[in-house]
């Protein structure tokens, strides 16, 4: 089921009522309740993967209690590498098995074989990638001693399949979301509103800049760059880094938000990652679920982070699996490895993430950031990394520089929609989401909300499906 | 009640996100009544005057049911006359779907009617759709909603709305000033059987600009033999006829292997399919924008066929002396 669709319309205020009213006096029933309603949610997209689901859920919990009680050393870290083949397996066989293939197809060659590889025909699972890195956060984190194996299944599966955050994140680890399924959960008057207001934002994220910039993206990518002016390809690159930060972060917007009406706190996943100063700090404020996850699993086990050669080398390393984790292609994986790239100039000279709040005068500091964001982004989009190469080579050669063709695209209406959202977060970068700011007058209030609604309305292409960008990973 | 607070504080939340739900709802209810039609395109308007002839007509009638390829390659004045029946041209859009065409009609058949079902690939592999045209068409023809489960009824009143107050935006602030309709896509574009005429005696269109068919899998969907067997059960009710074409295509996104499959699967079925392998395909110089929308030569051939095969098959009682083999 798609946030921005009638059935989610008609789903949320249903499963509200539920919730509170009909589930409310018992922990166990909420849970189970939340459960049949994360996994109808899950199932109007493709009930054939609800086994799927269930099964890698169930392993993991099964797993998590095995790792527990096993008596050695040797045994816990049999059944934590259990969790990790059942997962990664997963992931395996469902993303990434037709791009080893093709791989070893392209290898063979090169050494004079013909080789028949199988391929698999398969269907990705949406959010496989999200829910496989929440399960197999209890499983490791259990191994760590740094969480209890639960004894109830129904909040661990409930855990795993939340269904706010169960396709595109955040990918909460067990220790925040899980014991919140374990104790009943209070509602809260002014989160549930707060958590409205987010998922308004969400809403207009998603619908209003992320749609809106999508056909022009579309068209700029597909065309033939050679002929493309520059500026017109610097520009398709710059809708896309508005169009992903929309569909991405308003995802996450939606999904925070509507948890909070279930007295569900959800980690903050994106913090006004544009505003960063510097590659490590937009890493500090993009997908931060999945950035600490990596940092806290791939990056630290890694270990010699604390020479400037350790921590360039597990940089480079926590990078590129990053990018590939997003997709089986080499162009994800080229994103990853140029934003390892970006980050070797402040290891050599130790710079850290700046943790204050970004002022006017950091303006320099925040647009080189971003310039050097919007450029990665070609090699996400790209369809390979030959294009994005082509993409960056025609941007520089075919009249970047056209005064003319700048104040075309600065005056499209697009742009003042995407100024509205930066400078309306500018103002809420020291909370989590930009409608935090609104004046007190109650019916100011709710004059903006329903102008920003119209504005929605105004903006909601009847002719496509609302589907996210971070569904397909 | 589990909770740390008023046991009514969901319910007073709930109640405020209804009240703006009913502001908003309100908004949408007055685009409704008083706004402009959803599109500038009226060309799903003529479902209107379709439906209206379908109505009017005595029976025994014929009637074609299918998507533009229909639409824009029959000539129903020139099969009537051959068949001695009045015929009702219902085809309008592939994208209605193949369920949203037997709804339509099934109720309004009558005795001896004979349905002509000239489904596109697509009517085959994906029978049940659901997209923005039945919005535009219910937008045009309210009577239409009874056409779609009632469970899709509230999004689509509710897409009616969204677009129409989409509509007065464009129409307040000028958007639609400079867009002029394509000169093809138009209710009035239709005569009275309902083909579209408005494209005949168009200048060629370049053929590289010209839409190649996409295949999907599988070729036939299995939810499409409860369909078909509900249109054949009406049909049957009745005492008519049904029969099923091929849709009219251009040589070169021809596949053989698919038109073989759905054939087969038919005549499997029970169903009468007419005309042979091939006898469906035409130059690609005779279709116009898209590789089903026949020109007026390639409309021509591909009436005459049908009223060839229709006469051949003994399905029907062709005119004694008219058009037949």
């Amino acid at each position: 089921m798609l946030f921005p669709s009638f059935a989610f319309l008609v789903f949320l205020p249903l499963v509200f009522v539920a919730y509170w009213y009909v589930f409310g006096r018992s922990l166990r029933l909420q849970n189970a309740f939340v459960l049949v309603a994360s996994y109808v949610f899950y199932g109007w997209w493709d009930w054939r993967f609800l086994g799927l689901l269930f099964a890698s859920s169930i392993g993991d919990f099964l797993l998590g209690r095995a790792i527990e009680g096993a008596s050695g050393e040797r045994a816990r870290k049999r059944w934590l590498v259990l969790s990790l083949v059942l997962n990664l397996g997963l992931l395996g066989v469902f993303k990434y098995f037709n791009f080893f293939m093709d791989g070893m197809h392209d290898l063979l060659l090169t050494i004079g074989m013909r080789p028949d590889l199988p391929t698999l025909r398969l269907l990705l699972p949406v959010g496989i990638s999200f829910y496989t890195f929440q399960s197999l956060s209890y499983t490791i984190d259990i191994y760590r001693g740094q969480l209890k194996a639960t004894r109830d299944p129904i909040a661990f599966l409930a855990f795993v399949s939340f269904f706010p955050q169960l396709v595109a994140g955040p990918i909460e680890r067990a220790t925040n979301l899980l014991p919140q399924f374990l104790v009943p959960r209070s509602f809260n008057k002014e989160h549930a509103r707060d958590g409205l207001r987010q998922m308004l934002w969400g809403f207009f994220k998603k619908l209003v800049i992320a749609d809106t910039c999508a056909p022009i993206v579309n068209g700029i990518f597909a065309g033939d760059v050679s002929t493309t002016p520059g500026i017109t390809l610097f520009f398709g690159a710059f809708f896309f880094a508005f169009q992903i930060y929309g569909d991405f972060s308003g995802y996450s917007d939606i999904a925070i938000g509507c948890a909070r009406l279930f007295g569900i706190g959800l980690s903050q996943n994106f913090a006004f990652p544009y505003f960063s100063r510097s590659i490590s700090e937009f890493w500090r404020r993009w997908h931060i679920s999945l950035s600490t996850w990596f940092r806290d699993y791939v990056y630290m086990p890694l270990g010699g982070w604390r020479t400037k050669f350790g921590r360039l080398r597990n940089i480079l390393i926590t990078f590129t699996v990053s990018g590939f984790w997003h997709g089986a292609n080499w162009t994800f994986i080229g994103w990853g490895v140029v934003h390892g790239a970006y980050y070797v100039p402040e290891i050599l000279r130790d710079g850290k993430a700046r943790r204050d709040v970004p002022v006017l005068r950091d303006l320099p500091a925040i647009i080189s950031t971003f310039l050097l964001v919007v450029l990665a982004w070609v090699f996400f989009r790209s369809s390979s990394i030959h294009t994005a190469g082509a993409y960056l080579f025609y941007m520089v050669r075919n009249a970047l520089v056209s005064p003319g063709a700048l104040l075309v695209w600065c005056l499209r209406a697009e742009m003042g929609w995407i100024l509205f959202v930066v400078v309306l977060e500018w103002i809420a970068r020291r909370g989590q989401h930009a409608l935090e700011v609104l004046p007190r007058p109650t019916p100011l209030r709710w004059a903006i909300y329903f102008a920003l609604t119209v504005v929605i309305l105004l903006h909601i292409d009847m002719q496509t499906s609302h589907e996210f960008i971070y569904f397909q990973f | 009640m589990s909770s740390s607070t008023s046991s009514s504080d969901p319910f007073r939340l709930l109640l405020r996100a209804l009240g703006f739900g009913a502001c908003v709802g309100a908004l949408l209810l007055m685009a409704l009544s008083f706004g402009p039609n959803a599109s500038r395109v009226d060309y799903m308007g003529a479902v209107a005057t379709k439906h209206a002839r379908l109505r009017s007509l005595p029976s025994p009638k014929v009637v074609i049911i299918g998507g533009s390829n229909a639409a824009f390659g029959m000539d129903s004045e020139r099969l009537g006359k051959a068949l001695c029946r009045p015929v009702v041209n219902m085809s309008i859009h592939a994208s209605l779907g193949f369920k949203f065409m037997v709804e339509e009609v099934k109720a309004e058949l009558d005795n001896g009617d004979l349905v002509i079902a000239a489904l596109e690939h697509s009517g085959y592999s994906k029978p049940v759709k659901d997209n923005d045209l039945h919005i535009l068409t219910v937008d045009r023809f309210p009577e239409a909603l009874g056409f779609v489960p009632w469970t899709t009824r509230p999004r689509l009143v509710l897409g009616v709305g969204v677009m129409r107050l989409q509509a007065a935006w464009k129409v307040l602030s000028g958007a639609w000033k400079d867009d002029s309709p394509a000169p093809i896509y138009r209710a009035s574009g239709f005569n009275g059987e309902g083909d579209l005429v408005s494209h005949l005696g168009l200048p060629a269109v370049d053929p590289d600009a010209v839409e190649r068919t996409e295949y999907h899998e599988p070729i036939i969907a299995s939810e499409f033999w409860s369909i078909a067997q509900e249109l054949a059960d009406s049909v049957k009710a009745h005492k008519g006829e049904l029969v099923f074409i091929l849709p009219a295509i251009a040589r070169s996104s021809y596949r053989p292997e698919v038109d073989r499959t759905i054939r087969t699967a038919l005549a499997d079925h029970g169903y009468t399919v007419l005309g042979t392998e091939g006898n469906n395909v035409q130059p690609d110089s005779s279709f116009h924008d898209t590789h089903y929308h026949l020109r007026a030569v390639g409309r021509q051939l591909r009436t005459a066929t049908l009223i060839e095969d229709l006469c051949r098959s003994g399905t029907v009682q062709c005119c004694p002396g008219g058009e037949g083999p």
